[in-house]
Formats: C-alpha cells, structure tokens, sequence
C-alpha cells in the first residue's frame, strides 16, 4: 500500500515537473525568438531557417548606422554613475542611521519607507521641471542623480546592524578618523547588500525608460532603451534590425545575471523591492 | 561637486522661481537666454558683421530621418558631410541631430522650452511653435528678390509675417493600384471616384485574388501617419473644411459623417475584417506586390520601381460632392526664438535650401519638389503634372492648436468605430468633446 | 564611561553632526525628487500649466473638467482591472511554482528552471514589448501561425478590445512572474523543515502540508508580493507605450500611460498633476484596504 502511494506521488511530481519545464521554456521562447529574428535579413514575420544567417549584418547596421554605439555608450555611463552613486550615497545614510545617534532619525526613516510606494509618474512632471529650471535635461546628472532613494538605505541598514558596535567604538579610541572607520570598518562589513544594490541599480537604470525619454531631447542623449523605443515605433519596420537592437539591450543585463546569479537571487530574498 | 549641485537643488531661490513660472510668453521661452544672454543676441546681430559673429561659433539643426532602416548612407552621414564646406567657409560648427518622427513634435517644444533646442527648426506643423513664441520671424533675413527665387515661400506666411521657409514640399498622397492584380480581377482602369474603389475593391475579392484588395493601417500605436493617408484625403474630397470661419478646427459637419461612413463600408463590405485595428504596415505589403490598392505618398515609388510592380495611380479621387483633394507635404525651416546665433543659423538655413544641397538630397534621399527656382525635378515624371497644374488640389496641415492631440483623439474614436463601440456620428461628436476638453484645460 | 556629562554631551554633538552629514545626500535627493515634488504635484494640479507660461492658479477646475472627461474613466476602469487580473495570477502562480519546487526539485534541475524563469525579469520592458508584439501580430505572429497549424482560427491579439487588454496582462504577468517566485522560494526555504516532517509523519496529503505550514508561513511574503505587484501594476507604462499606445480605442489606456501623453504630447501639466494625484489615490486606498484584510486575518 505504502508503494502504491509513493508511486502515485512520484507520477504526480512527474506531472508538475513536466508542467513547471513547459512553464520555464515559455518563459525564454520570446527571447530565443527576439534572438533568431535578429539574425534574419527579410522583414517578413515568419521565420524560416534558410533565412537566418549568422553573421553580424544587423548588429553592425543598429550599432554603427544608427548610432547605437553612442548610445550604448550613455547607457553605460549612466549605469556605472547609477550604481557609483546610488551604492554610495544609500551605503552613508544606512550608517548614518543605524550607527549615529542622529536625533528623530528613526521618523526620518519612517518617511524615507513611505516615499518607496509612491509610483514615478506621480513625481515625473516636477521631477521634469525641477531639471528644466537648473539646466539638467540632456545631462548624465538628472539621469543618474534620482536614481538614489529610500531602497538602498532600506537594504543596506540591515545589513548595517550586524556590524558590531565595538568594532567602531574599540576604532575610535585608537583615533581612527570618521572616515576610516565608515570606509575601512563599516563598509568591508556590508559588501553583500552593497553589490546585491548595485545589480539593482544596474537592471533599474539600464532599464529605466520613461524618465530618460522625459529628460533627453537630443538624440546625442539617448540612452540605449530609448533609442529602441524609438527604432521600434517606426513605420519602416525592420524587424531583423529591431530585434537586433533589442538583443543588444538584453545581453548586457543577461551576462551581468549569468556572473552574478547568486548575487541576484540573494539580493531579491534581502530586500524584496526593485525600482 | 555634488554637495554644490544639492545646495543648489535646495535652494529657496530655484524653488520660488520653479512655482512662480518658468518664462513667459511675451519673452520667448528661452529660461535659458537669461537677459546677459539676449543682450550678446542683440549685439550679434546688430554688428551685422557674421564672419566676427561666427568666429567658432556652433548652430545646432534638427532633422526628422528620411533614409530607409538599413540604407548605406544614413541622414546624420549626408548631413555632416553636407554642413563640411559650410563650416570651413564660415569658420563654425554646424552640430545635425537626426530626432526621430515618433514623439518629433514633441522633443521640438521640450527642446526649445529648456534652452537645450536647436538653431534651425524643423517641423511640420509649427502652430503651436509659432503662437507660443518660440519662433522667429524671418522677415529681416529674406528680402523680397530671396524670397522670389523660393516658389513655395507663401507656405510659411502665417499672421502677415515669414516664419518659415519650405523645405520638404512634396510627397503627396496619392491612390497607387497593382495593375497585375486588377487586371487579373478584370478591372482595367484605375477607381476614380469613392464608388469605384469600393467597387473595384469589391472585384478583387470576389474573383478570389490571393491579395488583399484594399487596406489602412488603424493598428499602429502613432496617429498621424493613419490620419494624414487615411482620413483627411476623404475628409476634403467629401468637401469639408477642417477650420470653420474663426479658424477653429471642427469636422462635425456633413462632410465628416460622409467620410467616416465611406470607411465604415468598407468594413460592412467586407473589405477591411475585425483585424483592421491591428494593421500596422501597409506599405510593405503593396511594396512585395500582396495588396492591390493603397493610399501612400510620392516618395515611396522608388521602391515600387526596384521591386518591379506594375503601378499606376490616380492623384486624388472625386468625393460624393465632386471634389478633388489630397494631402501634400510642406514640411519647412523655422529660427528658433532662443537662437544666439541668428545670423549664422538663417546663413545655414539658406545653406540648406540651396539648389546644390536640396538636389543631392532628392537624389541620396527621398524625391520631393524643388524648393528653389534653380533646383532640379528630381520626382517620377508620373507626378509632373500633379505638382504642376493640378496643384489647388493638395492640402497641408490645417493649422489649429494642439493639432497631435485632435488628431490622436480622432484616431482611437475611429478605431472603436471599426471595433463596433462607436457610431460614426458619436465619433465626431466625441472628438470634438474630447478635443474642447484638452484645449481648454490649458 | 563614568566621565564628565559635558564632554560626553561634545562627543554626541559631533557624533549626531556626523550622522547628519552621512544621512544629507540621500536626504536631499529624497526630499527634492520624492517628497517636494508630491507636494509640488499637489499645487500644479490645481493650476493651469503649459510649458511656455507660468502656472496659473484655477483651483479645483482640472479635477471637475477630469470626471467629465471619457478617457480618464477608461483609464481609471483599466488601471484597477489591470490590477485586479495581473496581481493575483502573477501571485498564485509564482507561489505554486516556488512551493513545488521546494517540496520537489530541490536539485540542480530545479535550481536550473528557477534560474530560467527569471530570465524576463532582466529584459527590458521595452524590448519585451517589441518582441512580444511581433509575436502577437494578426497576420504572420508566431502564436497565430501555431493556432492555425493546429487547426484554430487565428486570435486578433492587438487588434480587438478585450484582446489587446488581455495581451498587455499577459506581458507583464510573463515579466514580473520571475521576480515574485525568487522571493517566495527563499521564503519557502526559510520555514523550518521539521514542520514538514511532523506534518508527513502525521499522513498529511502534499495539499494540506501547502494549506497548513506554506501558505501561513509565507503570509508576511505574500503581504509583500501584493504590496509590490499592486504599485507596479499601477505603473504601467512602458508595455503600454510599446505594445498598444493605450489603443485601440481607450481599449489599453492606463492612467500612467495617460500623465504621460497630457504632460508631454498635450503640454497640459496641470492637468497632467491632477491625474498623478488620482493615481496617487488609488494606490494609498488600495494599500489601506489590503492592510486591514491582512490584519483582519491575523486575529
């Protein structure tokens, strides 16, 4: 009786096997299909073998004829300040709040958890303003400045409160300077949540659209995403060229994922919030 | 750094100046070109002098792309090599942005509102531009004999004064047919009037062609194209005037609902099927020989001719009123209000219109009319006569407020008019509802 | 420790000012970007606001001229349908998934299809929508290609009302379905194995293990899954902008969707604010309600 039932569960997780398999290859088809398109030629939507070649004719058409390069180049920048930035500035204030006996800091932070549910588009048009009045639109600093925020302090200081107290004080009697003690104590202390915030900030920003496409105006500007909103929505539908450029958007996220992927799964079970 | 540009953020003085309003009309709208500014404006172009004016100086030009997705040369390469002897001869940069037509009028206004726009303006529907100032009259540049070698230059009068001059004037849109298709289907000649396209539409299907008879793209996500190809031409054939005496736009009259209706029966007809609001590219398909009859514009033969179809067209069909009409383009340069470099910039505009600059463009590019006496036809010898002596047919942009934003409110109503929610009289009574309603919020 | 108040009380000074200090950037960034521009919203929306001329006060006049206007009501009945349908499906199924996983595929293979099914969350929206667009094409889409081979009439993905609705769900359901089954994974493996055991050893069915033990422990999981699906189901934009344009008709109009074509194609900031305050509405009515059925719940 007892093998009866065994047998029985075992063909039922055979089942769900096969049905959470079917699910996980759902899941990618898109993006193997996005991948195979942007290695046809014709700008016919049914894919047949002999019309895919691979050779890098549409990568080099998105990247060199459309100025992709230049804008790969912007998205690039934008990350790494995004994640400069953002890893610095959250990484200070999680210490600032756990570590410094700053008065009615713990309200501050009640306000800084209420500020993640507000929706963007509910700050977008001052955010637009505010950068139009002091001359940032079209800058690197108004893409990558409010991309700090109340998440990173949130990921950070909890992991802030492992690090012992003694530590600091025992480094602070030695005469060790604030700085010392943030940079060389504190910080070493935290790396996890740091490079868990800093793939976050990477997908985020990389992937941010509607703000980057509020805030540049010139094409010189764009940032990667942008300029294959841009591609794509044109009447002129090339779709070997438009999967091309939105492979290129995909493959750099992806290889992060693929080193990372422990830093990525850990990061989402932390702190559980992105954007 | 940061901390300075934080300071800055914070300071009361931005704030009050955020809420106190950003520019103002009277003004121009260039936040930027703060009064030291417009004083070095001023002495510009009073010295008159434009070599010590320009001495390295940068204008900065926005250009809507004309090449084709994987052309050889792309617009930035034409346009760069274009400006190289300019810059020598003048001692300047010349800096070409290619923004792209999706969002175009838009990137213009935040542009130009932000101090971050170009010199030389281009655009194809400047009323917005010009009413909020952020345009300059160029009637101090162009003398009357100029003027007189731009056949065109009437096109950009607007309130007795040149605001722009006419750069991309062409492009009709005109009713192209497969002669193989409608051969086959037994129709020899091409439909003239409303009637006859229904009917030749009509023929095709029922001799049980693989093609598609008839077809217009209300599936893409951007109104204009639709509405330019596909609802004025029929619009103004039916007889109706987009401005009523004031100058406001209104198509709830006659002529819309006759127009509207002609679409619906297509439908009816069975013509166009439930799929008609996710049609997106109309042009590929009469371009690889699958559609039989579409509305597109005279640019597009070129690729008509590579791919070998047997094409014929007639340039406007007659309404149920008799009239003739279509929609042509008149796409122009206009100087930015905020422009600090005027003399140069209407030096480059010149530049761009000349006869050499607009003849190699024709030719690389995309086949418009000649904007300047001294240039060269470049279009099909089909169309000679279109531009020539039929030209009280064609029609550009009415100019009204926030034109974008009627003509996408037009154009979702159509959609539920195809999908079934909305009667054809409810979609030009809605339009207009919807479309007093976004003017008067301001 | 036991030394003069006054030198201690110098220390906390200079301690607190450090604080300060390390809290300021994201202070400023946070009051500036966050909490300045909602009240900053809150005034523009009672003003009328072009970009050329300075905001004029006209009160309450942008919020009346809203409820008359047709598209707002599409928007708003959108945007909760929206969530009302993505939330759930993409909760329940990340959940089931994750629960079997843990209880079945603890191996490499599992670990594998995890890692797999995580793979939308790291595309871009935008390049998710393109792609997905093509796949939905009427005419030559891959799905309607593969109906038809199987016999079934091809399905007006975009083109039709409730379709095109039902295809934004389905992409943003397909993207987010990876993020919210890592986080009730981990949650999963967090609740202590020897519940399982006594429940296996008391005969407890696999169904009445996931009822009894998963579904409470996961619980402060599951308030965070929803809180989260709930804020960004009220964003969308991107995979509306891309896939449909809101269309057609006002068939995908979302109110996201909706700020942004009145603020920057319409020029209408105002009455752009007007609406991201509505937004803002919604999403604080919707998280007061779910907070009083989690509470609810508890006792």
């Amino acid at each position: 009786m007892g093998e009866k039932k065994k047998k029985r569960i075992s063909i039922m997780s055979w089942i769900g096997m096969f049905l959470v398999s079917a699910f996980a290859i759902l899941c990618v088809s898109p993006l193997i299909y996005m991948i195979l398109m942007s290695f046809t030629q014709a700008d016919t939507l049914y894919i047949r073998m002999e019309d895919i070649r691979f050779n890098l004719q549409n990568y080099g058409i998105v990247l060199f004829k459309r100025s992709y390069d230049k804008v790969l180049l912007n998205s690039i920048i934008v990350v790494v300040l995004s994640c400069l930035w953002n890893g610095l500035v959250s990484t200070m204030a999680a210490y600032g709040f756990e570590k410094k006996p700053v008065p009615g800091k713990e309200l501050l932070f009640k306000i800084f958890l209420v500020t993640l549910m507000i929706p963007g588009q509910v700050t977008l048009i001052p955010l637009f303003l505010i950068m139009r009045q002091i001359g940032w639109l079209n800058t690197y600093a108004a893409l990558f400045i409010p991309m700090a925020g109340a998440f990173g302090i949130f990921m950070i200081r909890s992991f802030m409160s492992s690090v012992p107290d003694v530590l600091l004080e025992a480094a602070q009697i030695d005469g060790c300077s604030e700085f010392y003690m943030f940079w060389r104590i504190a910080v070493p202390l935290v790396r996890p949540a740091v490079v868990s915030l800093t793939i976050f900030t990477f997908v985020s920003a990389w992937n941010a659209f509607i703000w980057p496409l509020v805030s540049t105006t010139k094409s010189e500007m764009y940032t990667l995403i942008v300029a294959l909103s841009l591609l794509t929505t044109q009447h002129d539908t090339n779709y070997g060229l438009m999967m091309a450029g939105a492979t290129i958007s995909f493959l750099f996220p992806f290889c992060l994922y693929i080193f990372l992927q422990r830093q990525f799964v850990e990061g989402i079970a932390l702190g559980g919030v992105k954007g | 750094m940061k901390r300075r540009g934080l300071a800055l953020l914070l300071s009361a003085g931005i704030l009050t100046g955020l809420l106190g309003g950003c520019g103002n009309a009277s003004q121009g709208n260039g936040q930027e070109s703060s009064s030291q500014d417009q004083g070095e404006i001023q002495e510009d172009t009073q010295d008159g002098n434009t070599d010590v004016a320009s001495q390295g100086e940068t204008i900065t030009v926005w250009l809507p792309p004309y090449a084709g997705a994987d052309a050889e040369l792309t617009d930035q390469e034409f346009w760069d090599s274009i400006f190289d002897s300019f810059e020598q001869e003048n001692n300047c940069t010349v800096k070409v942005e290619i923004v792209p037509w999706d969002g175009y009028g838009q990137k213009i206004i935040t542009g130009l509102t932000s101090g971050e726009g170009p010199d030389i303006v281009y655009t194809d529907k400047p009323y917005d531009l010009i009413k909020s100032g952020a345009l300059d009259s160029l009637d101090n540049y162009f003398t009357q004999e100029e003027l007189a070698q731009y056949p065109y230059y009437e096109l950009g009068i607007v309130d007795d004064s040149q605001y722009l001059m006419p750069m991309m004037v062409g492009n009709a849109i005109v009713l192209y047919c497969n002669m193989d298709i409608l051969n086959e289907a037994g129709v020899e000649k091409v439909p003239t009037t409303w009637e006859e396209l229904l009917d030749t539409a009509k023929k095709i299907k029922a001799s049980g062609s693989q093609a598609i008879p008839f077809l217009q793209a209300w599936g893409r996500s951007n109104a204009v194209g639709t509405i330019m190809t596909s609802f004025l031409p029929y619009y103004w054939q039916a007889g109706g005037e987009m401005l009523d005496a004031e100058g406001k736009v209104n198509i709830n009259n006659e002529a819309g609902l006759k127009t509207l209706e002609y679409l619906k029966s297509f439908q009816t007809e069975g013509i166009f099927d439930d799929t008609i609001t996710s049609v997106e590219e109309v042009g590929t398909l009469f371009e690889n020989g699958e559609l039989a009859m579409i509305m597109d514009d005279t640019g597009g033969v070129r690729k008509l001719n590579e791919n070998g179809i047997r094409w014929e067209f007639t340039d406007s069909l007659i309404g149920p009123g008799g009239q003739k009409a279509t929609w042509v383009a008149a796409d122009a340069l206009g100087l930015a209000s905020n422009s600090k470099n005027k003399e140069l910039a209407v030096k480059g505009m010149k530049y761009m219109l000349s006869a050499p600059v607009m003849d190699e463009f024709h030719d690389k590019f995309y086949a418009m009319q000649p904007v300047t006496v001294d240039a060269k036809y470049t279009d099909d010898e089909a169309f000679k006569e279109l531009y020539t002596t039929n030209a009280d047919i064609l029609h550009n942009w009415p100019a009204f407020e926030n034109s974008d934003s009627f003509y996408d409110v037009l154009y979702k109503n159509i959609q539920s008019m195809f999908m079934g929610d909305m009667e054809p009289q409810q979609v030009l009574d809605d339009t207009m509802e919807q479309y007093h309603t976004i003017v008067s919020v301001e | 420790m036991g030394k003069g108040k006054g030198k201690m009380s110098i220390r906390h000074k200079r301690q607190a000012l450090y604080g300060s200090l390390y809290i300021l950037p994201s202070f400023a960034v946070i009051m500036v970007f966050n909490v300045l521009a909602i009240f900053l919203t809150a005034y523009f929306s009672l003003t009328s606001y072009d970009v050329y001329n300075s905001p004029k006060f006209i009160g309450i006049n942008n919020y009346i001229n809203l409820f008359q206007n047709k598209t707002f009501k599409a928007a708003m009945v959108n945007t909760v349908k929206y969530v009302i349908i993505t939330v759930p499906i993409q909760t329940i199924i990340a959940l089931v998934i994750a629960a079997f996983l843990a209880e079945k595929l603890k191996n490499k293979y599992g670990a594998f299809l995890r890692s797999i099914m995580f793979i939308p969350v790291i595309v871009s929206a935008v390049a998710a929508s393109a792609v997905w667009k093509i796949i939905f094409k009427t005419k030559g889409g891959v799905i309607n290609q593969f109906l038809e081979l199987v016999g079934m009439s091809g399905v007006n993905w975009l083109g039709s009302k409730s379709m095109a609705f039902i295809s934004v769900c389905i992409v943003s359901i397909w993207k987010n379905i990876g993020y919210f089954l890592v986080i009730y994974y981990a949650g999963i493996m967090g609740i202590s194995q020897e519940l399982y055991e006594a429940a296996r050893v008391d005969g407890a069915t696999s169904f009445q293990r996931f009822r009894y033990i998963t579904l409470p422990g996961v619980k402060p999981i599951t308030y965070m899954v929803l809180t989260l699906g709930i804020i960004w189901s009220f964003q969308v934009f991107d995979i509306v902008y891309q896939l449909t344009g809101g269309g057609p008709g006002t068939a995908t109009i979302t109110l996201a969707y909706m700020i942004y074509t009145y603020a920057f194609s319409n020029q209408k900031m105002g009455y752009a604010s007007a609406i991201a305050i509505v937004l803002l509405l919604f999403v604080i009515a919707i998280n007061r309600i779910q907070d009083l059925f989690f509470k609810e719940k508890e006792v």
